[in-house]
């Protein structure tokens, strides 16, 4: 019996597997079950180990993000506002005029920053505006969630949460198209958006833009 | 050499005309208008967001170094007083930055924020204004000095 060629040969030589090909970057659990895998089989001799840890190491250095490489490794993202292709997806502090995002790291107050990302709700579809011009809208991947600062007149908006393997976007719509800011792609973490203020001698201020 | 300070105006664009002058500041005022026409003129480009010209007029007083603006390649930040209170309160400091963006037609709009007036460090001046002292995540210069990216 003749079996046709039903699936087409890869196009790339296969990859060696690896022990990292089952995690997903989500995937905590099987991150885990794999990290408490031993790496050494003492059985296997020296040379075996050797290979495998030269295969892990080169499986690590093949898969290690670097910001630059960022906007490479995730899809095209469909772009109805023009803003152009080439905007970096990035973790790090972003200002979009008077609006920026902090990274909030884990360790940094665990406890409130645990309340916050536990109590984001999912940013709406049409996304949400902040100060009447700036956009935050999930651009990739799972949506991505949003809590409230809960204190009025700080310059602290809320917490944004991008879940692993998302990406935010912030676009900016003036009322004056000229004086548009250059959208933001926010990638994976936890960050609290902020707006700018300004001195005033009574106390702190705020900029509107 | 005057014993008195002397006002010099002249029309720009004459040819030939040189003008000399050591300890001199440069005059707020325009040729042809009077204080408080320049003073008017000086406080709509001001509410507009045209700091250029109002630099340019020695309007603002620069009283820092212009340092790198991180994130924003190209571009610098800057203390300056405020003596007329175009910004905030007379007397008071700004911090002068560059938008991230150009505008549609190329040019890149100039803003004043105002600052506390102990502060004379552009990238202290430009970490408060993004500070939040209740906050957990605070902007320090340091902070600062890391952005990734402005727009």
């Amino acid at each position: 019996v003749s079996i046709p060629n039903a699936i087409p040969p890869p196009r790339t030589p296969p990859r060696p597997p690896s022990v990292l090909d089952s995690i997903g970057t989500s995937d905590y659990a099987a991150l885990a079950e794999v990290a408490h895998r031993p790496l050494i089989d003492h059985g296997a001799g020296l040379d075996a180990t050797i290979t495998a840890l030269r295969e892990v190491l080169a499986d690590l250095e093949a898969r290690r993000l670097h910001h630059d490489d960022a906007a490479a490794l995730v899809p095209p993202v469909p772009d109805p506002d023009g803003q152009g292709p080439d905007v970096p997806v990035l973790d790090g502090v972003q200002p979009q005029g008077d609006v920026a995002v902090f990274p909030w790291p884990s360790f940094m107050s665990p406890h409130i920053r645990h309340a916050h990302v536990t109590a984001a709700v999912r940013l709406p579809a049409a996304g949400l505006v902040l100060l009447g011009s700036h956009r935050l809208r999930s651009g990739l991947g799972p949506p991505c969630r949003w809590a409230d600062w809960p204190t009025d007149g700080l310059p602290s908006l809320g917490t944004l949460v991008v879940p692993p393997g998302a990406m935010c976007r912030m676009t900016h719509h003036p009322a004056d198209p000229v004086h548009r800011h250059g959208e933001l792609r926010i990638g994976p973490g936890v960050y609290a958006v902020r707006r700018q203020r300004r001195y005033v001698p009574a106390g702190g201020g705020l900029v509107f833009d | 050499v005057t014993a008195l300070p002397l006002v010099v105006e002249a029309a720009a664009g004459i040819a030939g005309v040189t003008a000399m002058a050591w300890a001199a500041a440069r005059s707020t005022r325009q040729p042809g208008l009077s204080p408080q026409a320049a003073r008017k003129a000086a406080q709509a480009d001001a509410k507009a967001g045209r700091w250029e010209p109002l630099i340019r007029g020695g309007w603002l007083h620069k009283i820092s170094t212009s340092a790198p603006d991180p994130g924003n390649p190209g571009q610098v930040i800057a203390v300056f007083t405020d003596p007329h209170g175009l910004a905030g309160q007379p007397g008071g400091r700004v911090l002068i930055a560059a938008d991230g963006t150009p505008d549609a037609d190329g040019h890149r709009r100039l803003h004043a924020v105002p600052v506390p007036p102990d502060i004379r460090d552009p990238l202290e001046a430009a970490a408060w204004t993004y500070d939040d002292p209740t906050h957990p995540v605070r902007c320090t210069p340091a902070v600062y000095a890391a952005l990734a990216r402005r727009t």
